[in-house]
């Protein structure tokens, strides 16, 4: 049994781990992979394949620890929570892959580096969720940010690309630098890095620190927010995700999101939570800046990407409502949620990649007649639309509700309502998107196209998922309700 | 007498049966309705028969017969309660003879005068089902029933005037006649609503009684009374609703005899004289009745002078007539006002049923152009002289008794000035039916054409003509207490009805006072001869003489204008200011505005987005400052 | 109706539901199939709809056929009963289960016409019938409220796509607005949850909860008002004339005929049975909203030449006597207001299903180009003049039922407003023979000479329809008796 300089005993059990290094050799091996491309006469499915199977033994790894409450080396802690990120993570990466291998096989420069990169930042995403430790936790977000930087400017003979990445680096930069002066105030009031010794700390009387600490939680907040794209750190969103590849857009919407939330969960509800008085308002009147410009601003995209981008900053406003009325059932109620939106919004995305692959156009006004053209396509874009409105029997109504409710609960009414409002604002831009597809006759030519196998594979797995949740949320919400546990606990 | 209901379902099964299939039975079905009507005449005599029994020993015994079937809505057991039930009285038992003779008279009638017209058979369908409705209202127990029979004579009405619907004259009648009474069925309807918020009945005699215990409050029941009113106005054609009848002129003419003369136009009458007992608790409303018949008599009379338009001419005489009887009632001589309904019946009828043997034969209705048919039409000419002369108030004639009642009653009851004007009124009827019957029948053609094109009617027609001539001879006598019992029929109209409180009304010719009233109508036959015989010419000078007045009478008080400009400025006016309202201020303002706001903040919330690095990290800076001054402004 | 029923009342949703998914499989091409599809299910679904009405024992239970699968529940801020699929019905649920039923037929047979993509058409349709329908039936508020915006969802594309003038203007305002009244329903629903804290969203339960008086006073407006925009209410009423002069005929059928009524029911389900002292509180301003929207709908409709613009006041008009017969607060009042619901739901997919069937080959609505058209379409005229005369109230047509009582019922709260309320009457005559008398009657105009008479697919759904009309004019008890027991006995607040 190991010890640290102060003494503790470290669990080392390396398995606890096994996911992370499962990922990270992956990652290893695709490169390698491309290095030796020539030599090893690989076909073009190589590296997807490589990935997918790594992936695949990374979520079974993760699986052995459903119900395990451990820590390793006091660094990370492995209990549901984490595992419900681990296998949400590897899953969104494992589509975004399947679905848009052709798409990353044409449009994307180093192939090799994207696939590795995109499974270096997945694992620093499962980092962020599991982390225990405020450094650790620091180290987690930059190996996923510094991933997503350079992917961010892969797409191959597009300015905006390289354009976006500077403006995303050199913004993230000024965040971690944010975010990193926050943490060292929180060391300073909670005297440790350790989630578990700041809570204690913090349960004390903080009459004394007051103005540290708020500056703390201003910047943490501020460097968060960043990641999560909420108003007013939200800037780079709509240039990054236009620029950016879309699989990479869609993994910036679904899995930098939710791994922030992840990290706001484990601090708010855990040792930041003594102290809610000082940040409670903070939050609530970011998510209310955030829903409202949001939905706002995306009433007036043409392109879906950007217009995805501004839909997505609504809804991390609505996402952090639940932050600001934390509880164990709000905090479920958040993870159904942020599954039920991270399906549809990959649902739309792939949709958009597997349109992209036949145009190459990611105008909204290209779409037109979609729904003779494709009405498989039309159907899936037009299930993830309605669902992101929060439409019945569509993820979207269900997951919001529960989110909704569960705010209002907790007694913040006002709070909801604005939300209503601003989503319902959103059905208006969702509309003008599905417009194109079903009321106007296609241009060109007008005969039926199909998808790619892999792409029916992944559009058709979301649009079931986005249905599933839709009609029968119970066995998510359960999962869901379980992994809010031991933050609870 | 409890299957009394078997009368208004004969000729409702005729309406189904012809208004479906009628292309499918021989001769569009027009037998078939004859025949039901002829059945429902014979039952009718055997509910006379059986109301006989209720004379004991010559002595009417007081109360009607009640007969309940389904009962229709009820609502917390009994405390909202609409049953179909039917009522038969001595009212109801002057009104059945009525209504099912004058149709069968009509419906053979008809087979004649509306030969080879297309929709023959939805003629006699729609014939059907108007006597249908008019049966059903006059055994009408509750008030709620007879809302709908009401509605449903109206509707026919509605249908039969607007037969020619190609003529777009036609079509506008039938909606005139249709809203117009429509807007005195509002009054009947919040009437009868009143009257059940108080009594939680709608049965009529529970009402009466009700009403005769004072349950009510005294003005309330006269408002109520007077909304009631309304609906008998309307569709009695009274003062101010009287506009609707001269135009109904535009159905067939048949119909004009049935709906417009003897049936229909008198429910209102009915109406009334069905509620007298609780109009004699307020004797404000019964005033209203009184003023308004008279009013709307006099008026009607004068319009019916200088009418050019024969049928017209035959329709304000109707609402004048009408008048009488509500004078009557207004007097409280319930039997007075329905031996006039009786005799009227048959004489006004017979009188149309002429007019359309005219027009039938010279496609002329204008007086003007007729002139000297009584060669080429004597049977026509004899019966409605006849008819005419029973309408002037004749000595002897169904017309005279039963005006004699009235003038006698209100002379009796009513104040001495509205006796005068009445008897004048009574001369002028004399004089314009005088008239018509002069510039119709004598004098030499105006219009060659029609002259020539004129022939004697049918038997088909010509036979009812004559039947009704013979009833506008005896309706009036025979209903005398002598005469009734010699013809087996246990005393006259006047043992038959009668209010409940006085004793049966016995007949008695104060023959000084007829010496009177028939002097009265001689000098109006005589006026109207002195002007009308020949050419007219002092017709002409009078009316050159007067021509202000003339005007006035032949622009009917100038009354259509008013309402149609009361429509047009008012009604329409209302609707527009409406109608921009709602566009600008509710839709364009109100909902396309709040989107079209929303949609400005997006586009202006866009132009935060420069694209430019400096711009975004100072969004952040800012956003950190925004963060702290909240926080410590919350803690 | 015994609880083994309630699979009937399951059935109702699943059925039309169900269709959607296999009209997806079913190649567009095979408009037979499709045809044939429909049929079954929407006869399957009067069937089932005239059942449950038959065997609704008003003298039972207040709810029957009541059953409830579990859905969700020990879960998140979910209790034990949590989120259940509880179905069930009173009386004033059984009438309009039957009006879904009877309108969804004639419905489903004037669509079997459209040739641009019909199958996608009846898809949407059948989901919007789903949502009628299930929630009609529904006990749990999240399946009640879920169901309900399932109704509303398919809407836009159904207008804009196969709507007419201006279909992508009346299609998004009228998605919009209603969406906006969805806020204040949503608000609601939370609120009444988590005020009572059951852990459970079923109403039955939730209705014996004794919700504190300030509460309901502020929570039933925006129920009201949420539901009362579906509803057409004044002055909330204006996506209603320009959704339906845009609607393709069968939308405009379930749309004004059923779903309009969805608010009203709302009123009733989530206001005043879950709120009864705010409901009393708040009654004369329904009356007042009421009063103002029957004669203001009456008035407009005066002037409107577009005989669908015509018919959607008209519309906004006889809602409002919904209203007011629900602000009297007396059984009579009420039991009109939901016959009114019936007797509209009813007369409205008449009128429109004849005006769809004229302008489908007109391409005009235009009153002032028409004239004399009774020559040209005689058995259109006869059942257009029907559903007239019903909607001007003729007794003996079911018009009147609905608004004697609706009359006698606010006579017995406020007699002035009654009169008002037979006067609006009385302007509706006035449109409608206005109406009549230029579209059917005079000189026929040969401009219209090469329209043929309505399809038989029509006259069939218009006999329906016009039989359905006469039955509850001439012998309205079995829809009284089932009303007005369910609202003697079980509305808090309303008496006799």
């Amino acid at each position: 049994m190991t010890t640290d300089l102060l003494g503790n005993d470290l669990n080392l059990r390396y398995e606890l781990l096994g996911p992370e290094i499962a990922i990270a050799i992956t990652a290893m091996l695709v490169l390698f992979a491309d290095a030796f491309r020539k030599e090893l006469n690989l076909g073009r499915f190589a590296l997807p394949a490589l990935s997918v199977v790594g992936l695949i033994v990374a979520i079974v790894l993760s699986a052995l620890w459903i119900d395990e409450n451990e820590d390793f080396a006091r660094l990370v802690q492995i209990d549901d929570f984490t595992t419900f990120f681990r296998i949400l993570f590897l899953s969104v990466t494992l589509i975004v892959i399947v679905g848009s291998h052709e798409y990353i096989e044409r449009n994307v420069s180093h192939v090799g580096e994207f696939y590795s990169l995109l499974l270096f930042s997945t694992a620093g995403a499962m980092l962020m969720a599991g982390a225990r430790d405020l450094l650790t936790a620091y180290l987690a977000i930059e190996v996923m940010s510094f991933s997503l930087y350079i992917l961010v400017s892969l797409t191959k003979n597009d300015a905006r690309s390289g354009e976006s990445s500077l403006k995303y680096v050199l913004l993230g930069g000024v965040a971690s630098a944010m975010l990193l002066y926050g943490l060292s105030f929180i060391y300073g009031v909670g005297g440790s890095t350790q989630y578990s010794e700041i809570t204690a700390t913090l349960s004390g009387s903080t009459a004394d620190v007051e103005l540290p600490l708020v500056l703390g939680l201003a910047l943490i907040i501020a460097g968060l927010g960043f990641k999560a794209s909420a108003v007013p750190f939200h800037m780079w969103t709509p240039d990054a995700y236009e620029g950016a590849p879309i699989p990479i857009t869609a993994y910036l919407s679904a899995t930098s999101k939710a791994a922030t939330f992840a990290l706001l969960l484990r601090w708010f509800a855990g040792p930041l939570l003594p102290v809610i008085d000082e940040w409670q308002w903070m939050i609530a009147s970011l998510a209310v800046a955030t829903m409202v410009v949001g939905n706002l601003v995306a009433l007036q995209q043409t392109n879906i990407k950007r217009l995805m981008a501004y839909s997505s900053i609504g809804q991390v406003g609505f996402m952090l409502m639940a932050i600001t009325a934390i509880s164990d059932t709000t905090g479920s109620a958040l993870l159904l949620h942020l599954t039920g939106y991270i399906i549809t919004n990959l649902a739309v995305f792939m949709a958009v990649v597997a349109f992209y692959n036949k145009t190459g156009s990611e105008e909204i006004a290209s779409l037109r007649g979609l729904a003779q053209t494709n009405p498989y396509l039309a159907l899936v874009m037009t299930a993830g639309l309605f669902s992101l409105a929060g439409m019945p029997l569509l993820a979207g109504f269900l997951t919001k509700f529960i989110l909704f409710q569960s705010v209002v609960s907790e007694g913040y009414t006002w709070l909801v309502v604005i939300a209503l409002v601003s989503s319902t604002v959103s059905l208006y831009y969702y509309l003008q998107v599905i417009r194109y597809m079903y009321l106007y006759e296609p241009e060109g030519e007008t005969e039926r196209w199909r998808l790619t196998p892999t792409g029916y594979l992944a559009t058709g797995a979301l649009l079931v998922g986005v249905l599933w949740v839709g009609i029968y949320a119970a066995p998510f919400y359960t999962v869901a309700d379980r992994a809010i546990a031991p933050l609870f606990a | 007498m409890e299957q009394v209901w078997i009368l208004p379902a004969i000729p409702f099964a005729t309406f189904l049966v012809l208004g479906l299939f009628n292309r499918f039975i021989p001769r569009r079905g027009d037998g078939l309705a004859v025949l039901g009507m002829a059945a429902v005449v014979v039952l009718v005599g055997v509910v006379l028969a059986d109301f006989q029994n209720f004379f004991v020993d010559g002595i009417f015994t007081p109360g009607g017969e009640h007969a309940y079937a389904e009962e229709w809505v009820d609502i917390g057991q009994g405390f909202f309660l609409i049953e179909f039930s039917t009522y038969v009285d001595s009212v109801t038992m002057v009104m059945l003879p009525v209504v099912s003779f004058v149709a069968l008279m009509v419906l053979v009638y008809s087979i004649g005068y509306m030969k080879g017209e297309q929709r023959y058979g939805w003629y006699f369908a729609a014939l059907s089902l108007f006597v249908s409705a008019m049966l059903l209202l006059v055994i009408s127990g509750n008030l709620l029933q007879l809302y709908l029979a009401w509605e449903g004579v109206g509707l026919a009405s509605y249908l039969l005037i607007g037969f020619y619907w190609e003529r777009q004259a036609a079509a506008e009648a039938a909606k005139k006649a249709f809203i117009t009474t429509r807007i005195g069925d509002v009054g009947l309807l919040i009437g009868i609503i009143l009257l059940w918020r108080v009594t939680g009945s709608f049965d009529i005699q529970e009402i009466i009684h009700a009403a005769q215990e004072g349950v009510f409050d005294q003005t309330y029941l006269t408002v109520a009374m007077i909304f009631l009113f309304a609906g008998a106005a309307g569709k009695s054609a009274q003062f101010p609703f009287h506009v609707w009848l001269p135009d109904a002129m535009e159905g067939p003419t048949p119909v004009s005899a049935l709906i417009h003369a003897a049936t229909m136009v008198v429910a209102g009458v009915y109406l009334v004289a069905r509620m007298l007992p609780v109009y004699d608790e307020v004797l404000i409303a019964r005033d209203v009745v009184l003023y308004t018949g008279l009013l709307t008599a006099l008026m009607a009379a004068t319009m019916g002078l200088v009418a050019t338009d024969i049928k017209r001419v035959l329709a304000f005489s109707t609402v004048s007539q009408l008048g009488f009887m509500f004078v009557a009632l207004g007097v409280g001589a319930l039997t007075a006002a329905m031996f006039h309904l009786f005799t009227h019946a048959f004489f006004k009828s017979l009188l149309f049923l002429g007019s359309g043997s005219v027009i039938h034969a010279t496609d002329e209705q204008e007086v003007q152009e007729l002139g000297g048919l009584r060669k080429k039409m004597p049977v026509t000419t004899i019966t409605f002289t006849i008819g005419s002369l029973a309408l002037a108030g004749l000595p002897f004639l169904a017309g005279f008794w039963s005006k004699d009642e009235i003038l006698h009653d209100l002379q009796k009851h009513g104040p001495m000035w509205a006796y005068v004007v009445l008897a004048a009124t009574a001369a002028l009827t004399a004089i314009y039916t005088t008239r018509v019957v002069l510039l119709t029948f004598f004098g030499k053609p105006k219009n060659q054409q029609a002259y020539d094109r004129a022939h004697e009617s049918p038997p088909i027609m010509t036979v009812p003509l004559m039947i009704l001539a013979a009833l506008a001879i005896v309706a009036g006598f025979v209903t005398y207490t002598g005469v009734g019992e010699a013809l087996g029929f246990v005393g006259g109209i006047g043992e038959v009805v009668y209010l409940p409180a006085e004793g049966a009304h016995r007949f008695e010719l104060d023959w000084a006072f007829a010496a009177g009233a028939s002097a009265t109508a001689v000098a109006g036959v005589v006026i109207g001869v002195a002007y009308w015989w020949g050419d007219a010419k002092r017709a002409a000078a009078a009316r050159n003489w007067a021509p202000e007045l003339h005007q006035l009478f032949a622009r009917r008080y100038y009354i259509d204008e008013l309402y149609q400009a009361v429509i047009n400025n008012v009604v329409m006016g209302a609707s527009r200011v409406v109608a921009w309202f709602d566009k600008k201020v509710v839709n364009e303002t109100g909902v396309d505005g709040a989107t079209q706001f929303i949609g400005f903040l997006g586009y202006r919330l866009k132009f935060l987005q420069t694209g430019r690095i400096p711009n975004y990290a100072l969004g952040m800076a800012l956003g950190v400052a925004a963060l702290a001054v909240v926080a410590i402004g919350t803690t | 109706m015994t609880e083994s029923d309630a699979v009937l009342l399951l059935a109702l949703f699943l059925i039309p539901l169900g269709t959607a998914a296999l009209l997806m499989l079913v190649p567009s091409r095979e408009r037979s199939l499709i045809v044939g599809l429909t049929a079954a299910s929407s006869l399957a679904m009067f069937v089932i709809s005239l059942y449950v009405f038959v065997a609704y024992d008003f003298n039972g239970a207040q709810f029957q056929g009541v059953d409830a699968w579990n859905y969700m529940h020990n879960v998140g801020l979910l209790g034990e009963e949590g989120i259940q699929l509880k179905v069930g019905i009173d009386g004033i649920a059984a009438a309009m289960v039957l009006l879904t039923g009877i309108v969804i037929l004639p419905g489903t047979w004037v669509s079997w016409k459209i040739q641009n993509r019909m199958k996608d058409f009846f898809i949407l349709l059948y989901i919007l019938t789903a949502g009628v329908f299930g929630t009609f039936v529904m006990l749990d508020m999240f399946m009640w409220f879920l169901l309900y915006e399932t109704a509303l969802l398919p809407m836009y594309l159904l207008i804009a796509v196969w709507g007419s003038t201006r279909k992508e203007y009346g299609a998004m305002k009228l998605m919009m607005m209603l969406l906006a009244g969805s806020i204040l329903i949503f608000t609601a629903i939370f609120a009444l949850y988590a005020e009572a804290g059951l852990g459970t969203f079923d109403m039955v339960d939730l209705y014996a909860f004794d919700y504190d008086e300030d509460f309901q006073k502020i929570y039933f407006p925006m129920v009201a008002v949420g539901c009362g925009i579906l509803a057409a209410m004044f002055p909330f009423h204006s996506w209603s004339p320009d959704g339906h002069a845009s609607a393709p005929t069968a939308v405009s059928m379930l749309h004004a005929g059923v779903l309009m009524k969805l608010g009203a029911f709302g009123i009733i389900r989530l206001g005043f049975q879950m709120m009864p002292e705010g409901g009393e509180f708040w009654a004369p301003a329904l009356i007042l909203v009421g009063i103002t929207a029957a004669l203001y709908g009456a008035i407009s409709a005066l002037r409107q030449d577009d005989l669908k613009l015509m018919t959607g006041f008209s519309s906004i008009s006889h809602m409002g006597y919904v209203m007011l017969g629900l602000g009297t607060m007396n059984v009579i009042g009420w039991t009109g207001a939901v016959l009114q619901m019936f007797a509209h739901g009813i007369m409205t997919a008449l009128f429109f299903l004849l005006i769809g069937a004229m302008y489908d080959q007109s391409h005009n609505r235009d009153i002032p180009n028409f004239s004399g058209m009774a020559k040209q379409m005689p058995i259109w005229t006869v059942f257009f003049v029907i559903a007239g005369l019903a909607s001007l109230g003729l007794p003996g047509m079911s018009g009147f039922v609905a608004e004697v009582h609706i009359f006698i019922g606010t006579f017995r709260a406020y007699p002035v407003v009654g009169g008002l309320a037979v006067l609006t009457a009385a302007i509706t005559a006035t449109y409608l023979l206005r109406m009549f008398s230029q579209v059917f009657f005079g000189e026929f105009n040969p401009r219209w000479s090469e329209l043929k008479e309505i399809t038989y697919a029509e006259r069939a759904g218009a006999a329906v329809l016009a039989g359905t009309i006469l039955l509850l004019g001439l012998w309205p008890s079995p829809w009284v008796d089932r009303i007005a027991t369910t609202i003697e006995t079980t509305i808090p607040g309303v008496h006799l």
